[in-house]
């Protein structure tokens, strides 16, 4: 899975421990998230999503071998 | 649960394990088992700096408005949870073959502390674990 996170939060200026403390995780999640290495619930990708002003979508991006 | 409780309990859990095994290594100092008491000592001092550093870093966490737990921690202590469970069988079976070379202490002791490190090591693997689902 790619993320588009990394991309997202510079635009707002946000550290990955800003990011954290809004969305209300660990600094480390932030970490796996930005690496695509943590598939989120739903839940916190929305959170994520509305914390960059984007959608799940444009931040999260699915690849044909991740849904497989 | 609160983070802070949590951490509590977990300092509590750490102050009973300590107060456990020093008793343990008092026990060993008198039967003459130096060589055992030393590593227990060694055991002993090594758990109180690790637990240190890392509630350190907890503390400093939860001092600067972050979560201890989230919901990939909480994914990571159910993962482990599971692997430990079945760690925990093979460790219960193998001292069932060896019971009768040991006390009945002895297996409870090695199976539960066999159990905790089970957990532990299971959780530090899936901690650092890439595509966690």
């Amino acid at each position: 899975m790619k993320t588009r996170i990394k991309e997202y939060r510079a635009r707002f200026c946000l550290t990955q421990a800003e990011l954290a403390k809004k969305v209300g995780v660990r600094r480390e999640t932030i970490v796996f998230l930005e690496k695509g290495d943590y598939n989120p619930s739903l839940k916190l990708a929305a959170k994520v999503a509305r914390e960059l002003n984007a959608t799940i979508n444009e931040l999260f991006i699915l690849e044909d071998h991740d849904l497989n | 649960m609160k983070s802070k409780t949590m951490l509590v309990l977990c300092i509590s859990a750490l102050f009973v394990l300590v107060l456990g095994l020093s008793f343990l290594a008092i026990r060993l100092l008198e039967s003459n088992d130096n060589i055992l008491a030393l590593l227990v000592i060694i055991g002993i001092v090594s758990l109180v700096i690790i637990s240190f550093n890392v509630f350190k870093r907890l503390f400093g966490d939860i001092k600067e408005g972050f979560t201890i737990q989230d919901e990939r921690t909480k994914k990571i202590k159910i993962y482990a949870a599971g692997y430990s469970y079945f760690a925990s069988i093979y460790i219960w079976l193998a001292l069932l073959v060896f019971q009768k070379y040991l006390d009945r202490d002895d297996i409870i002791i090695t199976g539960l502390f066999g159990m905790a490190i089970s957990f532990l090591i299971s959780s530090a693997i899936l901690s650092k674990r890439k595509d966690f689902e």
